[in-house]
């Protein structure tokens, strides 16, 4: 089936590329690498999976063999043989030998059965049967192909004349088969032929006429199975299994005969000889055809042997009858499903058997802690030993088998108490047991004498010392309680007889005891809510105590804010008597009764809930405000604690600075920020031209609304033109300036100094000299010379 | 291919020519050497292969691996390319 890409030539390289329905392309130079790596990939592929070539090619086979189903079915002799002829009349070549032309036909009968058996197992037949074909194409014997044909012919004719089998017919139909046999035509096989020839023409006949009735099938059996082994064997094949071979075959085409006509009448009488001999020859001829299928006859032959080995009343023959009976069929239905899954079931097994003896492993372990552990180090006493003293380090043999008994005894009863307490919440009992109380439940359950008991107990303790790994522990209490501790716990025997001396109580105890995974589990839940319920406990209290200081912390800012408003509205009430005692220039009266201030600021439902805020305001105002003063005033024949308001009235408390844009009421100039008079720091001496450009009337960028430039120019006009001759005045909206033109640079340096360095409505203004061509350009309408001067309709006082 | 390479849209803008093997997309100085060391000049020379793989993109794509060592997005680009280009010009 290997064959060697690389050594193809191009026609080759695209014949197989063809074969696998690739599209063929022209194979150069440059790209023969890349399609020899892909027919590669192809054969590569088509052996795991079954190629979509292989498919496409394997739907003549299939089609071919349905038809071949029906018509066995019908049972006619001549419909049998227009079957026969049928495959050799197919176009495609593979069927183009006799043999493989019969074999096609007995594969057929095969097929029909294992088509309802498994089909998977037809599917593998058919693809390795497909891919003997490719290669049988290679070989390129196309021209003998006609030969064979006719050979296929005359042979299927001899068969349906002479299926009574005469020796001279049998050897034309050895000559058919010999026929095929020159396909292969090597050098080795030419003498074998001849030999074939006579073989077949004089022993052969004999032979197959004893095996016709012969009941020896195992012998049979026996024998192709060497055959086949050896076919498999040996590829060049000694020409003396070859005979064999030959003589198969002739025995096929005769009993295939009476098979074919006889067919009720000896179905039963033939079919086990028949079956052995088909199969046989079958996977000889299937050998002969091409050396390298022994895929097919392996697979042939595991079908045929569970077949054969089968009791003889169950016939191929009768099956091909009557393809209704279907006993059969579902027992090899299930032959084939246990065959098919012997892994898996292998594996299944083997799981569990693993998993029964990990059972069986855990469960000894587990039921190891009850009985009595055959390593456990037992101190026996030497005779004549000074060291070893008896019922101190070392015990007696005869002992030694009641101390473990009672080890058994104690261990469980310590085990129960142990995972009682630490399990089903009996805390109150205890988990030690003193030497009495092990006493005690011996005579209770047991027939025993105290002082056997007692001695078991000392030799038992000895044991507990002298292994460790038994869990238990030895303890020393100077009293009967029910709580024990570290300090408890015996060192050694020597204590333990020097406190029971001192009668002190002796008890012993399973510390770590091995509980049962519920009572794990059921701690382990315990603790896990125990934990969790302290996290959420802890999470509450935390959330709890930051929700508090918040409420506080609010609260304190709201307080401070009231606060704040009320010394405010105090401060606002005694500026407005203040103010309102200037007025009147009554300086004297100028306070307000301090319960009044409450009064006013108060409403009545609040007073009593606000009084400790009024009483923080007061003592705010008492403490941090300088310009109220608390004084005692006679109010109408009556004593009386007021405030005085002793700032100065213009200085609002919460008022802007005078710096600080007013937003509200009438905008006006409100005072000088710097000196501009003549000698000033910041007056020129004298003025260069007449124009002047006004800046921070309005606010600074432009796109000032025009009643805004309206005032500006009107405030600017109310400031200096009564004072100089004005000759224009316009706002710009672009610039948010105010552009003046004075009559002569005297009047401008007049409009300069009354300007310049204003504040107005809480802008500083400032003022720059314009060159008059600037002017000009910007108001070309504006008059060069007066009068009429500009006036204001207001002048500004100042 | 959601976007293509300005390489790519300058080679497919225009007919080839004469124009160097380098001018395909997917092919720089390194593949180009390769290919001229191979005998593929030209880029026309590519086309021809191209066109002998039968516009196969498998097979260009292990062609141009074998030729010129050229990893899966190089071949994609360069088949993509001539592809194009032969959509629009052949």
């Amino acid at each position: 089936m290997v064959v060697d890409v690389d050594k193809l030539s191009d026609a080759e390289l695209r014949t197989k590329l063809l074969e696998f329905g690739f599209p063929v392309m022209p194979i150069t130079g440059t790209t023969r690498k890349v399609m020899a790596k892909k027919l590669k990939m192809l054969l590569e592929n088509k052996g795991k999976i079954g190629d979509g070539a292989g498919r496409r090619s394997m739907g003549k086979y299939s089609s071919e063999e349905d038809s071949d189903v029906e018509i066995v079915s019908v049972k006619k002799k001549e419909n049998r043989r227009a079957t026969m002829a049928a495959p050799v009349m197919q176009p495609p070549p593979p069927a183009s030998s006799p043999g493989r032309s019969r074999k096609s036909t007995r594969l057929n009968d095969v097929s029909e059965i294992q088509v309802r058996n498994s089909s998977p197992k037809k599917e593998l037949k058919t693809s390795s049967y497909t891919s003997t074909t490719t290669t049988t194409r290679t070989k390129t014997f196309r021209p003998t192909q006609d030969e064979f044909d006719t050979g296929s012919d005359s042979e299927s004719d001899l068969v349906t004349n002479n299926y009574r089998s005469s020796p001279t017919k049998s050897e034309n139909v050895l000559g058919g088969s010999e026929d095929y046999f020159t396909r292969d035509a090597s050098p080795k096989n030419l003498s074998s032929r001849s030999m074939d020839i006579s073989y077949g023409g004089g022993s052969s006949q004999p032979a197959s006429s004893s095996r016709y009735n012969s009941p020896s099938l195992a012998s049979d059996y026996a024998n192709d199975r060497l055959n086949q082994i050896r076919n498999r064997l040996s590829l060049g094949v000694p020409s003396s299994y070859e005979k064999p071979t030959s003589s198969y075959a002739s025995t096929l085409d005769k009993e295939e005969t009476p098979f074919l006509s006889n067919f009720t009448r000896r179905l039963s009488a033939l079919s086990s000889t028949q079956k052995a001999d088909d199969y046989k020859s079958d996977i000889i001829k299937e050998h002969d055809t091409n050396g390298s299928t022994s895929l097919y006859a392996r697979s042939q032959l595991g079908s045929y042997r569970s077949a054969a080995s089968r009791p003889a009343a169950s016939p191929y023959g009768f099956r091909v009858g009557q393809p209704q009976s279907s006993s059969t069929s579902h027992w090899s239905q299930g032959n084939a499903f246990i065959k098919n899954n012997v892994v898996s079931f292998a594996v299944l097994a083997g799981a569990a058997l693993f998993f029964i003896f990990l059972a069986i492993a855990y469960l000894g372990m587990r039921s190891d802690t009850s009985v009595i552990p055959s390593d456990a180090v037992v101190p026996y006493c030497i005779p004549h030993d000074p060291s070893s003293k008896k019922g101190v380090n070392c015990l007696l043999k005869e002992d030694a088998p009641d101390a473990f008994n009672l080890l058994a005894i104690v261990r469980r009863e310590l085990h129960r108490r142990a995972i009682d307490a630490n399990c089903n919440g009996q805390s109150y009992r205890r988990m030690h047991m003193t030497e009495e109380d092990i006493v005690k439940f011996c005579l209770a359950n047991f027939h025993t004498k105290v002082d056997k008991v007692k001695h078991d107990l000392t030799n038992l303790e000895i044991l507990i010392f002298n292994n460790a790994n038994w869990g238990l522990t030895v303890l020393n209490l100077d009293e009967d309680r029910d709580t024990v501790t570290e300090n408890d716990i015996a060192r050694d025997m020597e204590q333990v007889i020097f406190n029971k001396d001192l009668k002190n109580i002796v008890a012993l105890i399973q510390l770590k005891p091995d509980l049962p995974w519920t009572c794990t589990f059921y701690n382990g839940i315990k603790v896990t809510v125990t934990a969790s319920l302290a996290v959420i406990g802890l999470t509450a209290v935390l959330y709890c105590t930051k929700w508090l200081y918040n409420r506080y912390s609010q609260n304190q800012s709201r307080q401070h804010k009231e606060l704040t408003q009320m010394v405010e509205r105090i401060l606002e009430i005694l500026q407005q008597a203040s103010g309102l005692e200037d007025g009147r220039g009554d300086e004297e009266n100028g306070f307000v009764v301090i319960n009044h201030v409450r009064d006013m600021i108060l409403p009545v439902a609040d007073r009593k809930r606000k009084e400790t805020l009024w009483k923080k305001a007061m003592r705010f105002i008492n403490e941090n405000e300088s310009r109220v003063r608390t004084e005692i005033q006679e109010v109408k024949g009556e004593s009386f604690e007021v405030w005085r308001w002793i700032g100065s009235s213009n200085l609002s408390t919460s008022g802007s600075p005078p710096g600080s844009p007013i937003t509200s009421g009438p905008a006006s100039w409100q005072g000088q920020a710097f000196e501009t008079d003549a000698g000033a720091v910041n007056s020129l001496p004298c003025s260069p031209t007449t124009c002047l450009k006004v800046r921070g009337i309005t606010e600074e960028g432009g796109g000032a609304s025009k009643a805004r430039l309206d005032e500006a120019r009107e405030a600017v006009l109310s400031k200096c033109a009564h004072r100089c001759r004005i000759l224009h005045c316009q706002a710009d909206q672009s610039t948010g300036c105010v552009y003046l033109k004075c009559a002569t640079t005297g009047d401008a340096a007049v409009a300069y100094r009354n300007l310049h360095g204003w504040w107005y409505a809480g802008h500083l203004v400032t003022v720059k000299y314009l060159r008059l061509e600037r002017y000009m350009q910007r108001f070309p309408n504006s008059p060069s010379g007066g009068p009429p001067f500009l006036k204001s309709q207001t002048p500004a006082a100042d | 291919m959601s976007s293509t390479s300005q390489k790519h849209r300058n080679f497919v803008a225009e007919p080839m020519g004469e124009k160097p093997v380098t001018d395909l997309a997917g092919i720089g100085g390194v593949l180009g050497e390769r290919l001229i060391a191979a005998g593929f000049d030209k880029a026309y020379v590519v086309l021809g292969q191209f066109l002998v793989l039968k516009k196969n993109q498998e097979l260009f794509k292990e062609w141009m691996k074998d030729t010129c060592s050229a990893n899966s997005k190089q071949s994609m680009d360069c088949w993509q390319c001539l592809n194009d280009w032969c959509e629009e010009f052949l």
